[in-house]
């Protein structure tokens, strides 16, 4: 039969395609430009990771904290807290007696709860101090760092996210200091040369290890503060000991060791106006760090250029942006989790309830009407024989015909199916114009008011057909969703896939059906009242996936779509991660198009079953959640590098035997044997990447408006039927 | 066998075909004419620019400038050198300073004899030695003070390597 004004719909697709497209280079090989949505997609991806390795190392210790108390030695024992170069790698002190001078000094901060205790403490006695902030503190608490220097009080550099010095390499020294002085600059204005090292206490508590590492940072200028009396108030030992700790025995005064920061400070707070009361009462005088070193103070805080200032305001600005997009992706990712977890509840009860309405119901299995089936087929020459036997041989009492679209096979598909010579099975040739095309060719040939469709690949069993029609016996069912199996499970791929079919086979429509909402009829096994396909105006071209496509049409016309789980067809899914991924395109690409088609269904009246139920649900679970699934990995990586691993780990596991526990259901409703189960764990490495990884690619083509043609899948006719299973 | 569907087909498409069959619907999302895909592309160049911004702000932030060796040996001789005045020194004096005592050792060095340096008994004299932490204007130091200054530094300070 010839068809010639069959066709694909739309125009050509567009002359020039610069990415994409086949060239060949100057030394004659053929290359391709990877398309533009690639570029754009990997470039997203990398930016997300840069801007979470900032995060993690701008806001995150790394690095083990405190030192090896193992191997403490002292050669500093007797030295003087106030160190500089010696010029040789190591350090020395020039700090002239203290007297009875006293510098308070605060670490860790700024704490928004509690710097601004400790310093309206200190304003109130006219009590100076030096703060040694942490950088990433600072750019958190900017005003509280400005309101320090204004107020007179002296600033330290205490690293940046307060690692141990001398636990990381010299390069991440560096860094540390080096950002904290850029975060100051874009704050203040100002570079400080006194530098705090984190977990340093008395001299007599510097370790070689210890000397070595800070003795690097002396040598660039800067000036190692560390305590005379250390008042350990980080351990909250009680208000008493931190004013006694902090109270010289003798006349000489030095430097005090307290926190604003890291951590509750309640009782440093409490024991500060002690400790000046006390200090002050025994003649003690107030002074900053630098005043105690006899260094200018304009020397310890020096004002930095104006290209440093701008510098630093940078670096301030944009560490802003990451903190705000990290939080925004922190606020997805736990949103997903959510989402995830009521999902999963939601969809096992209502699957469950189904489970249990179904096998209540007593379907009239003596209704069984005359059939058309239609089979469109374009290359199938590999497996068309075993399906058109298998249906050619349904046990079905009434009369059945099946007919074969050849849509312009070149392989001799058509021929094949001739030469069968089976009763009630014909063949129909046309152009090659694509499935829709070829089911609506279908469905103008077919003689009966209720016609089944069926994937060329397909292999049903002998109930199929009469299980997949009984649910027509309603007169407001418009459509029938069979239950497709994967016949080729001997591979990973093949075993995941499986899980996959059986999992939305058995939770996902069962719970359409409950909500009266179903979006898909599948094309390998799918029938339709023939008065609801006109209704409609036959299958539509407008898409990639004409299945849900058509399917929504009719859930929009009134139509009621069921899901008949005895009526299953055995299909050949794709063999390779290839051929998967250029049918899980089409797929997603497909659904989106349908989503967008369909979406006046979302407030036309009467519509609300697609509208309001499928259409909110599949945008949700099948196009923003895959979107956003990348994150919970990379966020997976990002805390494990930069948090404790263990909740995520945690979380990880909690997902998994979630996922087990649905599948374990899924299997047993199916009465599908669970072994394959055990590689679902493996299914969250690669499957589920390249799940999402699909979504995001469907997402940036619609969004480009490219033209994406339809890719079918090698077959290898390797369909296995199984036993039917037994419940 | 007139009943059978290939044969009634063309009879049927010609009596009443499905609407569908025409192909003139529109393939949804499909922008033949190149526009939305300028537009992705220009958004995306737009954030290509905003993330090289932002990338360029944080590694800038993240090279320091450092405190240059001259400053340091300026500061340590401070540290070190007996001055009788309260510290007054900002950084610029602190590198004019600097800058003179790198001269007035390269003066020495080229002059060929060095300058005499203390004894070696005053040297060692606490009472002669230089109190420590006391500064003072660096404009009256002469070329002895300097080389007394390294000395001190040797003596004085607690060298760790």
């Amino acid at each position: 039969v010839k068809a010639p004004t069959f066709g694909r719909s739309a125009a050509p697709p567009p002359k020039t395609v610069a990415r994409g497209a086949v060239f060949t280079d100057t030394s004659g090989n053929r290359r391709r430009l990877p398309p533009a949505h690639h570029v754009i997609v990997g470039f997203a991806t990398l930016m997300i990771v840069v801007l979470l390795l900032v995060d993690g190392l701008t806001t995150k210790t790394l690095g083990s904290a405190g030192t090896d108390s193992a191997s403490r030695d002292a050669p500093l024992a007797s030295s003087a807290p106030i160190l500089v170069s010696d010029g040789h790698g190591g350090l020395v002190s020039h700090q002239p007696p203290p007297g009875k001078r006293i510098a308070l000094t605060f670490d860790d901060g700024p704490s928004q709860a509690w710097t601004p205790r400790i310093l309206t403490i200190l304003e109130r006695e006219h009590v100076t101090a030096t703060f040694f902030e942490i950088g990433a503190n600072a750019v958190r608490a900017p005003a509280l760092t400005r309101r320090l220097v204004r107020n007179g009080f002296e600033l330290g550099n205490h690293t940046f996210t307060h690692p141990d010095l001398a636990a990381i390499p010299s390069w991440e020294r560096e860094l540390q200091i080096d950002m904290t002085e850029s975060a100051f600059s874009g704050i203040v204005g100002v570079r400080t040369r006194l530098v705090r090292p984190p977990y340093a206490s008395t001299p007599d508590a510097i370790t070689s290890k210890q000397i070595a590492a800070w003795g690097e940072i002396a040598a660039k200028g800067y000036t190692i503060a560390v305590t005379n009396y250390d008042t350990r108030d980080w351990d909250q030992p009680g208000v008493g000991s931190i004013v006694a700790a902090a109270t010289p025995a003798g006349e000489q005064g030095g430097i005090v060791m307290m926190h604003d920061g890291g951590g509750r400070r309640s009782e440093t707070v409490a024991a500060l106006p002690r400790i000046i009361s006390v200090l002050r009462r025994r003649g003690f005088q107030f002074v900053t760090v630098s005043e105690l070193a006899g260094i200018p103070r304009s020397v310890a805080m020096m004002p930095v250029t104006a290209s440093q200032h701008l510098r630093g305001e940078l670096f301030v600005g944009m560490l802003g942006v990451s903190r705000s997009v990290t939080s925004v992706l922190r606020t997805i990712v736990l949103a997903v989790a959510i989402l995830v977890a009521l999902r999963m509840l939601f969809v096992l009860t209502l699957a469950w309830v189904q489970v249990r309405r179904s096998r209540a119901r007593e379907r009239n299995s003596a209704f069984a009407p005359p059939v058309s089936i239609v089979v469109p087929a374009y290359n199938e020459a590999v497996g068309i024989e075993r399906c058109v036997r298998s249906l050619a041989g349904s046990i079905y009492p009434s009369p059945f015909e099946v007919i074969v679209i050849d849509d312009g096979s070149t392989d001799g598909t058509g021929e094949v199916v001739e030469e069968l010579d089976l009763d009630g099975v014909c063949v129909i040739r046309q152009e090659n114009a694509g499935k829709p095309v070829a089911l609506n060719v279908g469905l103008v040939a077919a003689a009966h008011d209720i016609v089944v469709t069926v994937d060329g690949d397909t292999v049903f069993e002998p109930d199929s057909l009469l299980h997949l029609v009984a649910p027509f016996v309603e007169p407001d069912v418009g459509a029938v969703s069979g239950n497709t199996k994967v016949g080729n499970r001997a591979g990973l791929l093949g075993r995941w896939q499986h899980i996959e079919y059986v999992m939305a086979y058995n939770l996902d429509r069962r719970m359409y059906e409950m909500l009266d909402c179903m979006p898909t009829v599948p094309g390998a096994i799918g029938a339709f009242r023939r008065t609801a396909l006109l209704d409609v105006g036959g299958v539509s071209g407008a898409t990639l996936a004409e299945d849900t496509d058509v399917t929504m049409a009719i859930g929009r016309g009134q139509w009621r779509v069921v899901y008949a789980e005895d009526a299953r067809a055995w299909t050949e899914a794709p063999s390779t991660l290839r051929g998967l991924w250029r049918q899980r395109c089409r797929w997603s690409y497909g659904t989106l198009q349908s989503l967008w088609k369909h979406r006046a269904s979302f407030w036309r009246p009467g519509e609300g079953s697609i509208g309001r139920r499928a259409l909110p649900y599949m945008l949700l679970f099948q196009v923003l959640l895959p979107l956003a699934a990348p994150l919970i990995d990379l966020f997976a990586i990002y805390s494990i590098l930069f948090l404790d691993p263990l909740p995520i780990l945690a979380f990880w596991l909690a997902f998994n035997l979630c996922q087990f526990a649905l599948a374990w259901f899924a299997f047993g409703w199916d009465g599908e044997s669970r072994r394959p189960l055990w590689s679902l764990p493996l299914q969250q490495l690669v499957y589920r990447q390249l799940m999402y990884l699909v979504v995001i690619d469907s997402v940036m083509v619609a969004l480009m408006g490219t033209h994406l043609s339809w890719h079918r899948h090698a077959r290898t006719g390797e369909v296995q039927v199984a036993q039917p299973p037994s419940r | 066998m007139e009943n059978r569907p290939d044969q009634r087909v063309p009879a049927l498409l010609e009596a009443a075909p499905p609407p569908r069959l025409g192909g003139d619907e529109a393939l949804v999302f499909v922008d033949h004419s190149g526009r939305r895909a300028r537009g992705v592309h220009l958004i995306g160049a737009v954030v290509v620019v905003l993330c090289t911004l932002w990338l360029v702000g944080v590694v800038s932030g993240m090279v320091g400038s450092g405190f240059p060796g001259a400053r340091l040996h300026a500061l340590q001789l401070h540290a070190a050198l007996p001055h009788l005045h309260p510290p007054r020194v900002e950084t610029r004096e602190l590198l004019a300073e600097n800058a003179a005592i790198r001269e007035r050792e390269a003066d020495l060095v080229s002059a060929g004899p060095r300058a005499p340096c203390p004894p070696a008994s005053a040297r060692a004299n606490p009472a002669a030695a230089p109190r420590r932490g006391s500064y003072g204007s660096s404009a009256r130091r002469s070329a002895r003070a300097a080389c007394s200054t390294k000395l001190s530094l040797h003596r004085e300070g607690t060298r760790l390597t």
